[in-house]
């Protein structure tokens, strides 16, 4: 992982729904593993 | 957020969470549908010599450029506003950028995930938003789990001009900040530190009195209640457009929880 880049695309996430949306996203597009997406929060298994 | 639009098309805003209203003059401010906007500022010739005072938000208001009936259109009251400024590298490893906290934090999360190589024990990343309202998303999270320890990931105050005291000392660059508290515990900070020197990854100490201000208030309270604690990044100009931090500062973030994890928590027999 790029550190630099993903924090960039991080901090230039903006939501339709506000912006937790759309840096739920981008969490998505970085985590290899399975995600669930619950009212305010995501949550994934780290392996 | 949009609470109210006048008849000449002017939109009246309040804060969100902890945004400083002192730095919301002249800023752009960019809506879900992607108009932007620039808060009004009066010229200094227009003043009563009261110009270098911040203007209350309840006198701020936005300009879209737009008549009322076209801003009615395409706005409605209760849309909310970000700010519009794009994250930028400083000199050295800093960046600046609004929302750093704590999406820094998430970055933290996403590259300890990849450092994480243990399987002995079930590791849940919680990501959550609305920290700065109610905690909700910390709240939730949390409560959907049946959790041994937790470890919020924030940002936290470095060192900056008029900054003195205890944060006077805290610098970007020298590593993720572990709390010391009286509603964390104890002997996961304790244990956060021995790892920090144990894997040579640089840490300041964060010593707080009371409740941190961090959702780690909240996840210690989840349930019959949580082990927690909390690692924050240094940050300089907190919730304005322009916040800054360390690139190192989120990789040691990440490092530490990664090995903290990795070596089996506090508790571990």
């Amino acid at each position: 992982m790029n550190l630099e880049s993903v924090l960039f695309e991080l901090c230039s996430a903006h939501g339709v729904s506000g912006s937790e949306s759309a840096v739920f996203e981008v969490v998505k597009k970085h985590l290899k593993t399975e995600t669930h997406v619950t009212g305010s929060s995501l949550t994934a298994s780290a392996l | 957020m949009i609470t109210g639009i006048n008849d000449e098309g002017f939109v009246k805003i309040d804060k969100v969470g902890g945004v400083d209203a002192r730095v919301l003059q002249d800023t752009v401010l960019v809506s879900e549908n992607g108009l932007y906007g620039t808060v009004c500022c009066l010229p200094p010739h227009l003043t009563d010599g009261n110009e270098d005072k911040a203007t209350p938000l309840a006198k701020t208001w936005v300009d879209f450029g737009l008549p009322a009936e076209e801003v009615k259109r395409q706005l409605r009251l209760g849309d909310t506003l970000t700010f519009a400024a794009k994250p930028q590298k400083l000199l050295g490893d800093k960046i600046t950028s609004p929302a750093l906290d704590d999406r820094c934090g998430v970055a933290a999360l996403l590259r300890a995930a990849e450092l994480i190589d243990t399987e002995a024990y079930k590791v849940i990343l919680l990501f959550s938003a609305q920290e700065e309202t109610y905690g909700t998303g910390a709240k939730t999270g949390a409560f959907a789990f049946d959790l041994d320890e937790a470890v919020a990931v924030d940002v936290s105050f470095a060192s900056q001009p008029d900054v003195s005291g205890q944060y006077g000392k805290i610098e970007l660059g020298k590593g993720p900040m572990i709390c010391f508290s009286s509603v964390m515990d104890r002997r996961m900070s304790q244990k956060l530190t021995e790892v920090a020197k144990e894997k040579n990854i640089p840490y300041q100490l964060e010593p707080i009195a009371g409740a941190t201000g961090t959702n780690g208030d909240h996840i210690a309270v989840s349930k019959s209640g949580v082990k927690a604690a909390v690692v924050s990044v240094p940050q300089r100009y907190m919730h304005t457009p322009c916040e800054v931090i360390s690139f190192a500062d989120v990789e040691n973030t990440a490092r530490l929880l990664a090995a903290y994890i990795n070596c089996g928590g506090a508790f571990r027999d």
